[in-house]
């Protein structure tokens, strides 16, 4: 006699009993999962897709240009003097026109000319261009054309590390506060005093102790807008804030992008580490835009 | 049978149960199981040798019996492909001039399939349509389509070329085509070895988590432009053992060459154009080839 005989009707009700409980246990969580998604959907926290920068806008940033990071950066004593060094948001281009770069182009820490260093965060997010975002639900990926570098942002609730190195991206954990990714990064390497990173293109230098807040928002389909704070106090006199806005380029793709590609199929002294003939380096022979800082 | 003596009341649940199951469950159940199945996400460590390819007695892909071509094969005996040892004698697999090593001479990515092949851990994590691998060595990143795509009409060579994957059941499945040659051995190896390769490479990879923590890669090599004929190989990863359980695991930050960047001097950031780079004091070991 098969073993399902020999149960009880009483048995067998209470299967049945809990047969339907599982159904309907089965049933809340199978519709209840594509509501999630749909949600995820509708746009409110997918981030997802490939993005270009449109603006950095002010403040900090000065006004009338697209000069970045320039007067209103709270520095220390020795970051201004490091500006007023390297010529801080005072670069132009060959027609004169202010670039928002820095001057002194030669020391850019991450030019193929200079040291080769990766940009890191916040300065590929600031100055770089196009931006990959993908996401799972640990984590948010956004991955850049310059270097292709590739910043993880933590979304399974950890904290940050207790005593790690820093890194040139640092250590980021985000939670979403209703449609924005809020996100907080700290352990980002400074690169003593401006020598291997820059916080931004224009060249301003932070510390090791630089903490970034960010909120990350899709404030329509195709537009992806971060407001963020700095602090440093090893660099900065007092925090400040910024906004960069993106925009949705759903034809554009991130390339391979190999950091000074160059170097590795040179086989010229010269292209290969051109730092060490600085002096011979052309300075730019355009004059300084704006006022020194 | 008593089982079959249901009232009809009840017989109405079986039946509804039972619809419920083969329309609703149990699709669901199968699906999920092959999702779990198809999960290749975590950090790996390779675990079979092939960093030490033509050491003998090693049973590994790259033992002597990668079918080279003519310059290949003298490219091979110019560096001594998987001839070098360490300071201690002991084969190494790596190329016995390791000056002559694009990876450390001139910090070119290891790029595609060197870095699958020569160890250091590995990340795999998936989205939607791409399954991701990034390896700990630059953090350089392959990305695989698993959205039916195929490759494009005309291919870009890149450093990790073009990856495009369909599931086979629990199997991914991964034609990569466009992989930068390295101008016969100049700019990139296909291995620590030395072995050169062409832009006419084509890897086949079937990679499958044979248990929760092994990942196995079957892989295929073929290159009409450096090998007489195809030859395929295995390697077997295993899953971080120090993975912290139920948190998500991942490589940490390596930049390349990261020292050059620190570097004032041309001595410290390019040893190579200064001729000073040495060359191994210990004798190659194995047969040349």
């Amino acid at each position: 006699m098969p073993a399902a005989a020999m149960i009880s009707n009483s048995m067998r009700r209470n299967f049945i009993a809990s047969g339907f409980f599982f159904l309907l246990t089965a049933l809340v969580a199978v519709s209840a999962a594509p509501r999630a998604e749909a949600q995820t959907a509708a746009g409110s926290r997918d981030l997802s897709g490939i993005w270009d920068k449109v603006s950095v806008a002010s403040p900090p940033w000065a006004p009338g240009t697209d000069r970045q990071f320039v007067s209103e950066v709270p520095l220390q004593p020795w970051a201004e003097e490091y500006c007023r060094e390297v010529g801080c948001g005072r670069g132009s281009n060959s027609s004169g026109e202010p670039s928002g770069g820095t001057y002194y182009v030669v020391k850019d820490p991450a030019f193929t000319i200079s040291r080769c260093a990766p940009y890191g965060f916040p300065r590929v997010m600031i100055g770089g261009g196009l931006m990959e975002i993908f996401q799972n639900p640990a984590r948010v990926f956004l991955r850049f054309q310059t270097n292709n570098e590739l910043r993880e942002i933590w979304l399974d609730g950890r904290e940050h590390p207790d005593d790690a190195d820093p890194t040139w991206m640092g250590h980021s954990v985000g939670r979403w506060d209703g449609d924005a990714l809020a996100v907080d990064t700290v352990g980002i390497r400074g690169g003593e005093h401006g020598k291997y990173k820059w916080l931004d293109p224009a060249g301003t230098p932070h510390g090791d102790e630089l903490h970034i807040t960010e909120r990350i928002r899709r404030t329509a389909r195709d537009a992806l807008q971060i407001d963020m704070t700095f602090e440093d106090p090893e660099a900065f006199t007092a925090p400040f804030a910024g906004k960069v806005v993106y925009e949705l380029r759903p034809d554009e793709e991130i390339y391979e992008y190999i950091r000074c590609e160059n170097r590795v199929f040179s086989d010229d002294r010269k292209e290969i580490w051109p730092l060490i003939f600085g002096d011979e380096y052309p300075k730019p022979n355009f004059p300084p835009a704006g006022t020194a800082p | 049978m008593r089982r079959l003596c249901v009232s009809w009341r009840l017989r109405g649940s079986w039946i509804a149960i039972g619809v419920f199951l083969t329309v609703w469950a149990v699709p669901a159940a199968v699906a999920q199981n092959n999702a779990q199945n198809r999960d290749l996400s975590g950090v790996w460590i390779k675990t079979d040798s092939a960093t030490l390819p033509w050491a003998p007695g090693r049973k590994t892909i790259f033992a002597a019996e990668v079918p080279l071509q003519r310059w290949a094969m003298e490219h091979c005996r110019k560096v001594g492909c998987g001839r070098g040892t360490d300071s201690a004698g002991t084969p190494w697999g790596t190329a016995y001039l390791q000056g002559e090593d694009p990876v450390f001479i001139r910090c070119a990515p290891q790029g595609f399939p060197r870095l699958l092949l020569s160890g250091g851990a590995m990340e795999i994590f998936h989205t939607a349509k791409r399954v991701f691998m990034r390896f700990y060595f630059g953090n350089e990143m392959r990305q695989i389509w698993v959205d039916g795509r195929g490759h494009p009409e005309s291919v870009n060579t890149t450093w990790h070329g073009d990856s495009i994957g369909r599931w086979d059941g629990d199997a991914l499945v991964v034609d990569t085509v466009g992989i930068l040659g390295g101008e016969q051995g100049k700019f990139k190896w296909l291995d620590p070895s030395g072995n050169p390769h062409s832009d006419d490479l084509r890897v086949v990879e079937r990679i499958r988590r044979s248990d929760p923590k092994t990942l196995v890669f079957d892989v295929r090599f073929e290159d009409p432009g450096a090998f007489t004929a195809p030859f395929s190989g295995t390697l077997v990863y295993t899953l971080n053992p120090d993975a912290e359980p139920g948190r998500t695991d991942s490589v940490p930050e390596y930049v390349q060459c990261e020292d050059r960047i620190y570097a004032d001097t041309e001595g410290e950031a390019w040893p190579f154009v200064t001729g000073d780079y040495p060359k191994p004091n210990f004798p190659p070991v194995g047969p040349e080839r």
